[in-house]
């Protein structure tokens, strides 16, 4: 009989990263890794899993800037390009490797992984991972939610109440365009929550959102159930936590599954090791060496010498620790059950890009772990969130602490020497948007046009992406760039309509370089 | 996470038609535009407003950030005196207005942190959690004076521990609580995915 539940929760979300005016910038190859190495695979085994009838459960928040990627003409054109050229990499490499039969068949399990996803990507959903979702969605098995529009850091961007609910709206509308119904949940990006902004998720109909364990665990009151049960704050939205047993035994440096010595290394691809004329043509930016995502070692032990990678050990270890996972979970839902006088409900988020881009055999761990679980064991179930709120309905009224995920709990890696700046020009743009949508409740076609793509760029500019690239000092320049264009083409947008000489032929370049969310609607800055 | 996913920024223009290997594609062109229609953007050191917003880090640390016009500054010697801005000192008023119905800064009690004239932000340890503040910038005069120059939002601490509220409705089950085996009653922060990765916890 089932005792709990278990809720796996992928967060998917890259920022938005699309340059028309060049195929050659890095940062879009974030984009072309990540639907290579993660998004691909990640549907691939919900696929297999739905076709052997394993009654999985998962809860996928897709953001809206990878929903809009995803959707975008010119990426998908690129990423074509990108995975034939990958292919032909691949091509090439057989040839090399011909006489070296432990590489060459590291090789051959690549040339497997592209087709596959090549496959799916271009015949089977038509060069758009929407359709994947969709097709998904349909089985019932899977939960799809939405976090901000652009990943706004809610507790630091959120001076103006309409910044929040332009970040909360705009991702609803836009996910309800995209997959024709609104979500139950919402994913807070980094997790952060700052208590009120609930009651904007409640007057937009949304059911739930996450919280780390801390959210919970110092709420207030203290909760019955820990972090083992939802909370309901005074807004009427439930407040899930995450689980810290769970981030130990999968994440932590002693009992943590990626850092296993059968796993692939992800620090030696061969895009540092091959001579320049051969590598050359296969670099994203000619000159600049960067990941081909072909990578031959595991990670061995802590050496620098590197054995080569063996595919089916990989493989056994991650039925091994999806094995352990699941032994740990029948065993906290066991000792929760018996203390507990309602089924307890386990919460495990994580980073969906973790899966298979960094931990090559995530997706594969993730695989095992549905299957075994179906057919191994009855202690527990997997379930999602929307399906726990209707099975237990009246949830302790408690407010959650104000938390996020990051680095210490709080705010800190988002607001500290590197990126404080940009706060100034964040609210400044915010405050200035809100009087320019009161101002402009009647708006000429020009005006709304340009007051649309201001609201663009002022959520562009919000992405808690930038403030986190800035904190961990790789590839800063990017994002003080991308701050300053967003905002900088905001405050010249304001200007331009304060003083009534918007400049089309300007405009409709910004329309074409920032392009997302066509049905934005600058009016939700005016707070309601 | 994603930001990990490549290590140098180049970015190198190229426009019109790519050939490929497998199969000739052609790009859209990007937009044709006037030179000089994209400015490299600057963003102002100032805006021209008096104010002062106040943001919280973490249960005991505060930041501010603030900008006060020339024209305060000529007002505040116009009032003052010539050499009142030389002669007083710059501080944060913080009021803790924890305990305050109506944010009342008569009533709150306060304390102050000299600042300098060259900075427009300020970390302050407040040291209390789950208490409510807002700050007052201002000078303080060789006469002991206090002059307002700008007044900021007010902002709540979060929770540094488990709450010692108790609904009775839902009282709560020690022994559920007992399996996280909190260590002095804190928490191992930090345990998302791309403080790991920068942790080089996950491989």
């Amino acid at each position: 009989m089932t005792k709990g539940y278990v809720t796996m929760v992928l967060h998917a979300h890259l920022p938005y990263v699309r340059h028309p005016e060049s195929e050659r910038v890095l940062e879009e190859k974030w984009f072309y890794e990540a639907n290579t190495e993660t998004y691909l695979p990640l549907i691939a085994i919900f696929n297999r899993l739905i076709r052997d009838g394993v009654p999985f459960k998962i809860t996928l928040s897709l953001s809206p800037t990878l929903l809009s990627m995803w959707q975008d003409p010119l990426l998908q054109q690129r990423y074509l390009l990108y995975l034939r050229n990958l292919q032909e990499l691949i091509d090439k490499e057989l040839v090399r490797t011909a006489n070296q039969p432990h590489l060459a068949n590291i090789v051959k399990m690549y040339q497997h992984n592209i087709a596959e996803a090549y496959t799916l990507y271009h015949e089977r959903y038509q060069d758009n991972l929407v359709n994947a979702f969709r097709d998904l969605e349909q089985s019932g098995q899977i939960e799809l939610i939405t976090c901000g529009a652009t990943h706004g850091y809610l507790p630091l961007i959120g001076l103006q109440r309409g910044v929040v609910e332009t970040q909360i709206k705009v991702a609803l509308d836009y996910f309800h365009q995209v997959f024709g119904h609104h979500p139950r949940g919402f994913w807070l990006p980094e997790c952060a929550y700052n208590p009120g902004d609930d009651a904007i998720l409640a007057a937009n109909g949304i059911e739930y959102f996450f919280v780390d364990t801390h959210g919970i665990l110092y709420a207030t009151p203290r909760p019955r159930y820990s972090i083992y049960a939802p909370i309901r704050c005074t807004s009427g939205v439930a407040a899930f936590g995450r689980d810290l047993e769970t981030s130990r035994q999968v994440w932590s440096a002693q009992e943590g599954y990626p850092g296993d010595y059968d796993y692939r290394e992800f620090y030696r691809d061969i895009a540092y090791e091959l001579d320049d004329a051969y590598i050359a043509p296969f670099l994203h930016v000619p000159g600049l060496r960067s990941d081909t995502g072909l990578k031959y070692y595991r990670i061995t032990g802590k050496t620098e010498h590197k054995a080569p990678y063996i595919p089916e050990h990989g493989r056994g270890q991650a039925a091994l620790h999806a094995g352990n996972f699941m032994f740990n979970r029948e065993r906290q839902v066991d000792y929760l059950a018996q203390h507990m006088d309602r089924q307890p409900l386990v919460i495990c988020p994580y980073d969906a890009e973790l899966f298979g881009h960094w931990w090559f055999e995530g997706p594969q761990w993730l695989e095992f772990l549905f299957r075994k679980a179906a057919f191994d064991q009855h202690i527990f179930q997997f379930t999602t969130p929307g399906e726990y709120l209707d099975r237990y309905p009246n949830n302790q009224p408690a407010t959650p602490s104000m938390s996020s995920w990051g680095c210490n709990g709080y705010n800190e890696v988002w607001l500290e020497g590197s990126n404080d700046w940009i706060y100034r020009h964040l609210h400044q743009a915010g405050d200035t948007m809100v009087q320019l949508s009161k101002r402009f409740a009647n708006a000429t076609e020009l005006e709304t046009r340009a007051l649309n793509q201001a609201a663009r760029e002022l959520l562009l500019a919000e992405s808690s992406d930038w403030a986190f690239i800035m904190k961990t000092g790789t590839m800063v320049n990017y994002a003080v760039r991308r701050t300053t264009n967003h905002a900088g083409r905001f405050f010249r947008l304001a200007d331009q309509l304060q003083n009534n000489c918007v400049d089309e032929l300007w405009l409709e370049d910004v329309e074409a370089k920032d392009n997302l969310y066509p049905g934005i609607d600058y009016h939700s800055f005016t707070t309601s | 996470m994603w930001l990990f996913f490549a290590a140098i920024l180049v970015v190198l223009v190229i426009g019109g038609v790519y050939l490929i290997n497998r199969q000739t594609v052609i790009l859209r062109k990007p937009v044709q535009l006037a030179e000089n229609s994209e400015p490299i953007y600057q963003l102002p050191q100032n805006y021209g407003k008096d104010y002062i917003v106040l943001m919280v880090k973490d249960p005991y640390w505060l930041h501010a950030y603030w900008e006060i016009t020339s024209t305060k500054h000529e007002d505040f010697l116009e009032t003052f005196g010539s050499a009142s801005w030389r002669d007083s000192q710059p501080v944060l008023r913080v009021y803790d207005v924890t305990n305050e119905d109506d944010f009342n800064p008569v009533n709150a009690p306060f304390y102050d942190i000299p600042v300098n004239d060259w900075a427009q932000n300020w970390y302050f340890k407040v040291g209390q959690a789950s208490h409510s503040f807002y700050v007052d910038l201002g000078r303080i005069l060789p006469d002991g004076r206090f002059t307002l120059l700008a007044r900021s939002n007010m902002v709540t601490t979060p929770r540094d521990s488990v709450s010692t509220v108790i609904d009775p409705q839902w009282p709560p089950l020690e022994a559920v609580w007992q399996t996280l085996n909190l260590p002095n009653e804190s928490l191992p922060y930090g345990l998302s995915s791309a403080e790991l990765v920068k942790k080089g916890l996950v491989k």
